[in-house]
């Protein structure tokens, strides 16, 4: 079975940009029944990925096959197959959750009867039930948001192209939507997931592309992008036992508020918490998380804008 | 999807944009009803009520014209504010079943409108036998002519402000500068030819005509030249909207 997602040598260069690429060569393949974590920097082109993947934006150059159909020649074909949250995407302000979702099931040709059905479990899965038949105008941006995830969830496409789903929600809210998404996964669907909480990716996928510039940077497994860099562990310590220049014998070090935070590798780890217990200082050691990875192989916070390298016009 | 079901699926934008809306907010409707009706109004007072049949004329046309207006403002709230359209280009729905869908639901504000014309034109003219079949022809064609227009703008547009700059431009065009609310005749001779190029003149001819109203003197050259272009218009732009509306961004 050909995979999920098969891009080669994708590129995108948006008119009127002067020769800066928002997808630089990109190359990936997206199993069936994963939840694909894409992952970078404001403007690194993940947008763009899931737009020309989803149908919506032509490529530049390059190829991509969507569920074994081209999706730059036979856009038809995958437009059947796939449902898209676009970023920063709102619903009606005058209809309910409830509306939202049955009538986007009505404009994909499902029936009636198996559109309210469908709307009605999915509402519930997301703990929307309670205020399924409220007018949105008067709710959250929260909720607002939640209709959207529910909208294509409910939809039962085998591909599904989520770009910050959960931007503004609250912890809790967070949670519904995660909960679903992985039900959505066991139930055999493919998941492609931009998000900007790298605690998010972590949790939620399997595997994990790091777009910077619009260039792969690394792509796997968690455990394989840990592999890759030059530090693997973590070691928080609490409070200031430690000279920074001592620290900076195990890895990297910094300081952050009250505490310091070294990267290091497991025989740098090990020492370290040892020597802590002996100081009486408190150290929490473990594999680095997807963030410290991101700050290792990026060089900067994920928040922060990678600013585009703009030539002055003649 | 099949033929059919793509159909039934241009229903649910029915409800979704026409249905809903009109149900939470019923002062869109005094909003669709007030331009022309205004018009009609100032018409009645200067011709001291002897051509309120224009402005009836007039009043069908520019409220048909005009879902094409509406079309366009909420497809591009739709796909630049809202990024709906994208929900809607990845999915089965096609593009002309979303126009086809979104033409229909805009009917929901305009209805009430093109029927308080037609009550007004039964009232105060004498139309013939023919006149209904004639008069829902020609706005059929104005409300396909308008719909076109506004999907093609609307895929291009970058800013719902856009909008704002652009309607007015095509309503003076189509609108108030050709012989809608008034008499081709009333345009000197030699520039008369001018008057029929706006389709939205040759649709109200064709309704004074209807109404019998149209001012004298016409031939039968002249109503089959408003028919053509009439015509002719409303399928180019089909064309234009079929073929060259942005549906996938390049
Ligand atoms: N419609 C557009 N026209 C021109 N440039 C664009 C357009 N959309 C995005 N870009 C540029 O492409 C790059 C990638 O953007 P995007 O894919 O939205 O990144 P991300 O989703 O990772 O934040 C950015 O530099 C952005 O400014
Ligand atoms: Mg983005």
């Amino acid at each position: 079975m050909p995979s999920a997602i098969a891009a080669r040598g994708l590129t995108k260069e948006y008119k009127g940009s002067h020769g800066r690429r928002a997808l630089d060569r990109v190359s990936l393949d997206v199993d069936r029944g994963e939840i694909f974590g894409l992952i970078g920097r404001n403007g690194a082109g993940k947008t763009t990925f899931l737009r020309i993947a989803g149908t919506q934006l032509l490529p530049t150059s390059g190829r991509i096959e969507v569920l074994g159909h081209d999706a730059v020649a036979h856009p038809n074909a995958v437009r059947d197959l796939v449902a898209v949250i676009p970023q920063e995407s709102r619903p009606f302000f005058y209809a309910t959750p409830f509306e939202h979702v049955y009538y986007y099931l009505r404009l994909r040709g499902v029936p009636s009867s198996e559109a309210r059905r469908r709307s009605l479990e999915t509402l519930d899965r997301l703990g929307l039930t309670k205020v399924k038949d409220l007018v949105l105008w008067k709710q959250s941006g929260g909720l607002r948001r939640r209709v959207l995830v529910a909208m294509v969830l409910a939809s039962g496409a085998e591909l599904l192209f989520l770009d910050e789903p959960t931007t503004g929600l609250d912890p809790l809210a967070r949670r519904d939507v995660w909960t679903a998404v992985e039900e959505a996964a066991k139930e055999g669907r493919t998941i492609l997931l931009t998000t900007h909480y790298l605690e998010e990716a972590q949790l939620l996928s399997q595997r994990i592309a790091i777009l910077n510039e619009g260039k792969l940077l690394a792509l796997g497994t968690l455990d394989e992008l840990v592999g890759r860099v030059r530090w693997p562990f973590r070691v928080a310590l609490t409070g200031r036992g430690f000279a920074l220049e001592e620290l900076a014998t195990f890895g990297e070090s910094a300081a952050i508020g009250d505490s310091q935070l070294v990267f290091t590798d497991q025989g740098g780890a090990e020492d370290l918490t040892r020597l802590a217990l002996a100081r009486g200082v408190r150290a929490v050691a473990g594999p680095v998380t997807l963030e410290d990875l991101f700050i290792q192989l990026v060089g900067g916070s994920v928040d922060e804008e990678s600013e585009p390298t703009e030539e002055a016009d003649a | 999807m099949t033929l059919r079901t793509q159909l039934r699926a241009s229903w649910g934008l029915i409800a979704l944009n026409g249905i809903i809306p009109v149900k939470r907010m019923p002062l869109y409707l005094v909003n669709t009803l007030g331009a022309p009706f205004s018009f009609l109004f100032f018409i009645y007072i200067v011709s001291q009520g002897r051509s309120v049949g224009y402005g009836v004329a007039g009043g069908l046309v520019l409220t048909t014209f005009s879902i094409g207006t509406s079309l366009q403002a909420d497809m591009t709230h739709f796909r630049v504010d809202l990024k709906l359209q994208d929900m809607v280009v990845a999915s089965p729905m096609r593009a002309w079943t979303y126009v086809l869908g979104m033409a229909l639901s805009e009917l929901a504000f305009a209805v009430p409108g093109i029927v308080a014309f037609l009550v007004v034109g039964y009232l105060t003219e004498a139309p013939g036998v023919l006149a209904l079949p004639v008069i829902l022809g020609t706005l059929l064609l104005i409300w396909a002519l308008g719909c076109s227009i506004g999907f093609f703008l609307a895929t291009y547009l970058r800013d719902i402000r856009e909008t704002f700059a652009i309607s007015p431009l095509i309503s003076l065009v189509l609108s108030v500068l050709p012989p809608v609310y008034y008499p081709i005749t009333a345009i000197p001779g030699g520039y008369q030819i001018l008057g029929y190029l706006a389709p939205t003149a040759d649709a109200s001819l064709l309704i004074q005509g209807a109404l019998g109203i149209a001012p004298p003197g016409l031939t039968a050259i002249d109503w089959l030249r408003a028919g053509a272009i009439l015509v002719g218009f409303t399928v180019a732009f089909i064309l234009l909207a079929l073929f060259k509306a942005q549906w996938r961004e390049k």
